[in-house]
């Protein structure tokens, strides 16, 4: 944080005439000072900037204070708020919020930090020993001294840590849903795929996304760009021009992942389970090499990308791109945290993570693998994001039950938005996710459905394993099965029967679809 | 007097309506509400000297028979007989075995009609054309007009359009012969016994020589036995009808014929056409629902549907273009399109039941309906009206798609294009 403050203060210093920079908050703190300003101006100038704020009130904040004399020009100006990074992590601003007060004066917490200042070798022999996640425990924070406490709790969980989602092309496996919107976008249990994702990075303390999107930057910028404020995190896109592989949009955000050193995630966005960030910034921190890869165990390993790894420290070995025979059955989940070294293995051009970057890292002993628990599934396609559903909604039951809907009819795990409408003597469930604002007339029978936001089901009609795109109507005595997927506002008539049909958006069916297949 | 014969077959007869006929003779299967020869029975009574009405068949006398000869006797107010032939007789042999039986009382002429066609059959018209034949006649036979394709599948009478004599009569030509096609339905003077008793004395006299390898022959044709070599001789005429005509020989026929005599009932009997109102259900079209059945008042039937005795249909059930037989049980939610339910079979909720029809093109005009073989040339069930035997439980929420499902089972899941044995 410092650093950033360092960049902008030399940014300032940069522009011709500058010849000195101080910088102070209000209370008259020195924060830093370059060139020929003097340190022990600042409580001078933090009175002039607040006397002169006094003078006009009615001017509102922030006036601009010049000093003029032969020898140049001071100029003092106030920034009301400043960037997120300093707010959260000068030391002397957390210290002031630990302590319990907004605004502790200036001379009472210069002993406060002369007593803490001897603290910091004995921190900085924790950090290095990779002891500290000891003291993140609860017991340890509450027993120990409190400003203390804190501080370890700080300097263990609150990373400035920063997460790349690699977002990437069309979606093309979850048409006709991303033919309506980017597939981060796309709900899953009545949120966007990306948002699960985000959510709980920013629980594990990371304030920096950065979206590796190829396609539909704007639209995926608009929907994004609310959620900074609301969860106090900057969402960066880093756009690819053409499609850069799993590893190229590292290279691309290169600028982004090194503004420090610590480590940075990188997800594949397809994936959903109950996400361990907290547990990987530890597991990584403590075998201390460049990168930690999630592996999750699956039943049909073949399909997938096998890691073959040491199972006492978790070392890789090797890596088995769908193996013929049975090695292992854990594979890669598509969660990884990596140390900025990694940047170096990585050229700026379309390039494989898995084929062509983790092997050579395994090679030189700096991947290791830690086990994910609970559920795990790549929801990229239809199938399989109903699959997942049924997994997030049984971890949802163990987790926070009184989500799920609870209401007579309803069977198993259903997740229903409160603006739904559901009508009686229907039977919904099990796993089932209901979006906002959908309607379910009386006496339907939903089974292992997603239905989407606006949608309506008329009475009678039987669902199972389908997936409603949004504002969609579906008549009465309707029957849909076997992975059905409407797109945007498709009308199904009265008593058909669609049988894995995908439907393109905004269509209208009005005869049965018995075998699968695609209408456009 | 007048008499009426109806040919109503055997047991080996109609085996393309099982399992329907496996219970119950195919005749007396119920379209819209009524068993099919009762349809024929009731166009026979409008003729005002109709004295009786005799159903010649080799069925063994059997409940139902007696049962139905007992209904319509009382409903008609006319003497109805079952007469059983000791073998199958062909078309013909019945009449000439029985033939003192239909001659006692000296009828003017007598209708013979098979038990396989349904239609709107104007048998009043037909006489009165037939008295202006001159005396001699054998017989008036019932025409309608088919597209060229089709009359293939037919009897094809060439007639003199003025006259209306019958010229030429061929049984299912391989190429055209004429769009006139026979109907099944005929009128006899009881002329009609001399080239009958020729054709049967012939027949006997070629049973003398003896070969082992031929069957004996008893039957006598009427078609091929009768009207090919009668043609021309100036004593068979045609009566051309293009009111509605069908055969029933299949499930789909007779979802087809249903939905024809459902449309007759606004003309004969508007009271057995189903009205909406308070607390009943939804009727869309023609709908047939017997006094004693339950039906739930968010269900919504029709078109062309027909609800037997005692049925029982639950909330929310929708019913289009099928026959619901005496006893079945319609759970909550399940949809019936294009199907029979059997007699005292069961379907769950939220089941779904689906044929496909096989209407003749209403583009074509005087298209009949198809028979279609029961299975593709590459040995897949053709799609068609799904059929549910008696006594089938159906579980809830399966579909159960252009099946034929036999007697007495009990299914387990969702079938497609299959007969379940």
């Amino acid at each position: 944080m410092e650093k950033s403050l360092e960049k902008q203060i030399d940014d300032i210093r940069s522009i011709p005439g500058v010849s000195g920079v101080l910088c102070c908050d209000a209370g008259g703190l020195c924060l830093t000072a370059k060139g020929v300003a003097n340190k022990e101006s600042a409580g001078h100038i933090a009175s002039i900037s607040s006397q002169a704020e006094k003078l006009h009130p009615e001017i509102g904040c922030n006036p601009v204070v010049c000093i003029e004399s032969e020898g140049g020009t001071i100029m003092i100006r106030k920034k009301k708020k400043l960037p997120w990074h300093l707010q959260d992590f000068s030391w002397h601003r957390r210290l002031n919020n630990r302590a319990g007060e907004q605004e502790l004066s200036f001379y009472r917490f210069v002993p406060l930090l002369h007593a803490e200042a001897r603290l910091i070798p004995i921190q900085m022999q924790m950090l290095k020993e990779s002891k500290l996640h000891c003291y993140c425990c609860q017991n340890c924070r509450y027993k120990s001294n409190t400003l203390w406490g804190v501080l370890v709790f700080d300097l263990t969980s609150h990373f400035k840590m920063k997460a790349l989602i690699l977002v990437g092309g069309y979606g093309t496996r979850l048409r006709p849903l991303t033919l309506s919107y980017p597939k981060p976008l796309v709900e899953f249990g009545n949120k966007p795929m990306l948002l699960h994702q985000i959510e709980a990075l920013v629980e594990a303390g990371v304030k920096h996304i950065i979206l590796a999107v190829s396609y539909r930057a704007e639209q995926m910028e608009k929907e994004l760009k609310c959620l900074e404020d609301k969860l106090g995190i900057v969402i960066t896109i880093s756009l690819e021009t053409e499609p850069l592989g799993t590893a190229g949009p590292i290279a691309l955000a290169r600028q982004l992942l090194t503004e420090d050193n610590d480590p940075f995630f990188v997800l594949n966005s397809d994936i959903i389970c109950d996400f361990p960030f907290k547990d990987m910034i530890k597991f990584h921190k403590n075998h201390g090499k460049e990168g930690t890869i999630m592996v999750t165990k699956v039943e049909e390993p073949s399909k997938y990308g096998v890691v073959i790894y040491d199972a006492e420290n978790g070392r890789i070995k090797q890596f088995v791109e769908k193996p013929q025979e049975y090695v292992s059955n854990k594979i890669n989940a598509g969660m990884y945290i990596f140390s900025s070294g990694i940047l170096n293995r990585i050229k700026l051009q379309p390039t494989s993570i898995e084929k062509e970057v983790f092997p050579h890292m395994a090679e030189d002993s700096h991947l290791f693998a830690m086990e994910l628990q609970g559920f795990w599934m790549d929801v990229g396609q239809p199938k399989d994001f109903l699959t997942g559903m049924c997994l997030y909604l049984t971890s949802l039951r163990h987790k926070t039950p009184n989500l799920l809907y609870q209401e007579p009819g309803t069977v198993g795990n259903v997740l229903v938005d409160p603006s739904a409408k559901i009508g009686k003597n229907c039977r919904i469930g099990p796993n089932v996710t209901v979006g906002p604002g959908c309607v379910i007339e009386d006496g339907v029978c939903i089974k292992r459905c997603t239905v989407l936001r606006g949608a309506h089901i008329k009475s009678h009609s039987w669902l199972e394993s389908c997936i409603i795109g949004w504002k969609c109507t579906v008549g009465r005595w309707v029957r849909m099965e076997n992975v059905c997927v409407l797109g945007e506002d498709v009308n199904v008539h009265d008593e058909l029967y669609i049988n894995g049909g995908r439907i393109l958006p905004h269509k209208s069916i009005s005869t049965s679809v018995p075998e699968p297949q695609i209408i456009m | 007097m007048q008499k009426a014969i109806i040919l109503i077959g055997g047991p080996m007869k109609g085996t393309r309506f099982r399992p329907l006929s496996l219970e119950l003779p195919k005749p007396l299967f119920p379209v819209a509400g009524y068993p099919i020869i009762s349809h024929h029975i009731e166009a026979c009574v409008k003729i005002p000297e109709m004295k009786e009405i005799i159903l010649i068949g080799f069925y063994q006398p059997n409940d139902a028979l007696n049962k139905f000869i007992m209904d319509v006797q009382q409903t008609f107010k006319i003497q109805v007989r079952y007469l059983q032939e000791y073998t199958a007789l062909g078309t013909a042999g019945g009449l000439y075995h029985f033939r003192d039986q239909i001659l006692t009382g000296n009828p003017e002429s007598f209708f013979v009609m098979n038990a396989d066609v349904c239609g709107d059959f104007p048998l009043e018209e037909m006489l009165a054309f037939h008295r202006t034949k001159p005396t001699g006649t054998f017989c008036t036979m019932m025409g309608t007009e088919a597209t060229r394709n089709q009359s293939l599948t037919y009897g094809c009478i060439v007639e003199n359009k003025d006259t209306h004599e019958v010229l030429h009569y061929v049984e299912k030509p391989e190429t055209f012969v004429s769009s006139i096609i026979n109907c099944g339905i005929y009128l006899l003077s009881p002329a009609i016994f001399e080239p009958l008793e020729k054709a049967f004395k012939e027949n006997l006299e070629e049973n003398y020589s003896f070969d082992p390898s031929t069957p004996s022959k008893e039957v006598i044709r009427l078609e091929q036995d009768l009207f090919v070599p009668l043609a021309a001789s100036g004593k068979l005429f045609v009566f051309h009808t293009n009111r509605f005509w069908s055969q029933i020989k299949s499930a789909g026929a007779a979802i087809y014929a249903n939905r024809h005599y459902l449309a007759i009932y606004h003309r004969t009997h508007p009271e057995r056409l189903e009205k909406e109102g308070e607390g009943k259900p939804t009727i869309i079209g023609d709908v047939f629902i017997h006094p004693t059945a339950q039906v739930h008042s968010t269900a919504v039937l029709g078109p062309n549907v027909t609800v037997g005795k005692n049925v029982i249909v639950n909330e929310g059930v929708r019913i289009r273009e099928s026959i619901i037989l005496e006893g079945a049980t319609l759970q909550n939610h399940c949809c019936v399109l294009y199907g029979v339910i059997g007699y005292n079979s069961g379907i769950g909720a939220w089941t779904r039941i689906e044929g496909t029809p096989n209407d003749p093109n209403p583009n074509k005009p005087f298209a009949k309906l198809e028979i279609p073989s029961m299975f593709t040339t590459d040995g897949k069930l053709n799609p068609s009206i799904t059929v549910i035997g008696s006594n089938v439980q159906v579980p809830s929420e399966v579909i159960v798609l252009n099946s034929i499902v036999l007697p007495d089972k009990s299914l387990s899941g969702c079938f497609k294009n299959q007969i379940i044995l």
